[in-house]
This record gives C-alpha cells, sequence and structure tokens, in this order.
C-alpha cells in the first residue's frame, strides 16, 4: 500500500476528517440550509398561492364587472326602450288631441259657415221683401187713384158681408 | 190721429179709419156688417197711409181692413218664411 503511495495515517486522519466533516456539517449546516430551503419553498409556495388567489380574485372580479356593465347595458336598453315605448304613446296621444281639436276647429267653422250663410240669405231675402215691399208701395200710391180706392174698399167691405162680424 | 184716439176711448163713438173721406152708402155698408156700430156714432178718418180699405176702432177693439195692412201682412210672410 505503501508502494501505492497511500499514508494509512493520512488516509484515516482524512477518513476522520470527513467524518468529523460530516458530522459538523450535517448537524450544524445542512440541517438549517435544509430547512432554510424548505422554508424558502414554503415561503414562495405561499407567495404562489397568494398570487392564485389574487388573479382568482382578479378574474372573478373582471367577470363580475363584466355581469355588471352587461346588465347595466341590459337595463339601459330596457329602459330605453320603455322611454321610447312611453314617448311613442305620448306623441300618438299628442296627435290625436290635435286631430281631434283640428276636427273640432273644422266643424265649428263648417258650422259658422253655414250660420253666416243662412244670415247672410236672411238678410238678402229681407232687402229684396222690403224692396218688393217698397216697390209694391210705390206703385200702388201711384196707381191708387181715389175711384180705385173706393173701389177696392167697396171690395173688402162686399167680401165682409159673407163673414160674421 | 191724437184726436181720434180720444175719440175711441169714448164708449159712445167708433173711429173708421180710410184714406178718403167715406159716402153715407160706405158708412151704412160698415155699419151693416158690424153689428155693435148700430149704437154707437161712427167719427170717419182720413189717413192716406193706409192706402185702401177702412180701419175700425171702437173702445179696445180694432179692425185693420185697410190694404196698407194687408202690405205688411205679406211683408211679415216673406220675413217668416224660410
Amino acid at each position: 500500500m505503501e508502494n501505492l503511495g497511500i499514508d494509512y495515517k493520512l488516509l484515516i486522519a482524512q477518513i476522520v476528517n470527513f467524518g468529523l466533516f460530516f458530522f459538523i456539517f450535517k448537524k450544524f449546516i445542512a440541517k438549517p440550509l435544509a430547512e432554510f430551503v424548505k422554508a424558502e419553498k414554503a415561503k414562495e409556495q405561499e407567495k404562489e398561492n397568494i398570487m392564485m388567489a389574487v388573479r382568482k380574485q382578479e378574474t372573478e372580479m373582471a367577470k363580475n364587472e363584466e355581469d355588471a356593465k352587461r346588465r347595466l347595458k341590459e337595463e339601459s336598453i330596457k329602459a330605453l326602450k320603455l322611454a321610447q315605448a312611453d314617448a311613442e304613446k305620448a306623441a300618438e296621444e299628442i296627435i290625436k288631441a290635435g286631430q281631434k281639436q283640428a276636427d273640432k276647429i273644422i266643424a265649428d267653422a263648417k258650422d259658422e259657415m253655414v250660420a253666416i250663410r243662412e244670415s247672410a240669405m236672411k238678410e238678402v231675402k229681407n232687402k229684396v221683401t222690403d224692396m218688393s215691399i217698397f216697390l209694391v208701395d210705390k206703385a200702388l200710391k201711384g196707381y191708387l187713384t181715389e175711384d180705385v180706392q173706393r173701389s177696392l174698399t167697396k171690395h173688402i167691405l162686399t167680401s165682409l158681408d159673407s163673414k160674421p162680424s | 190721429m191724437k184726436a181720434s184716439r180720444k175719440i175711441y176711448l169714448d164708449p159712445k163713438k167708433a173711429v173708421v179709419t180710410s184714406a178718403y173721406q167715406l159716402s153715407d152708402e160706405e158708412m151704412a155698408a160698415i155699419k151693416k156688417s158690424f153689428s155693435f156700430l148700430h149704437l154707437v156714432e161712427i167719427v170717419n178718418v182720413v189717413d192716406h197711409r193706409i192706402m185702401a180699405g177702412v180701419v175700425i176702432q171702437y173702445k179696445s177693439r180694432l179692425i185693420d181692413l185697410s190694404l196698407a195692412s194687408q202690405l205688411n201682412k205679406l211683408k211679415e210672410f216673406f220675413y217668416e218664411t224660410d
């Protein structure tokens, strides 16, 4: 063994040294390091979990927001349709009322025109009557000499004889 | 007409209005036609506006047999006819 260059003492010392090193390393370095690594891993895992929860929450929030927007849009459309229907109804009522009023105005105007026409006709008729009577009166005054008057009076009195007094 | 109004308020007198002065025959004919004129005095009043015929007034009674009133009736008839 010595020919191979191996020193037993040194080998033993190195083995003891290695054993001591292994013991010390295992006892004071490897375990805390492993614990530290484990703790770090746990922390990482926790962070990951938190991140996942946050992402999940964000996703839910986004979904909720989307839902809220959709609902708002739906409600807006519904309200708009309702308002449109109300406006159409109101417009229809206004048009109907206007039409009714216009019909009444037309009917009143027609009645008034008829009344005016009748009044004018009556006025014309009365004027024609007045004129006719005036002309007859004038003509009679020219025609009625005392003889004619006597004759007419006689005729009137004669016609009375057949009637009771 | 004021004088005739006083006359026809008199119960003993009757007013006969004519367009000309009535003759006795005409007065007699009028009396004959209306019995209530037999016992009253008849006063003849001339009013050219009645044109022809006579208007008899006695108390509150008025009998209009004048041509003017016939014309007026004709006028009213035309007025009332539509």
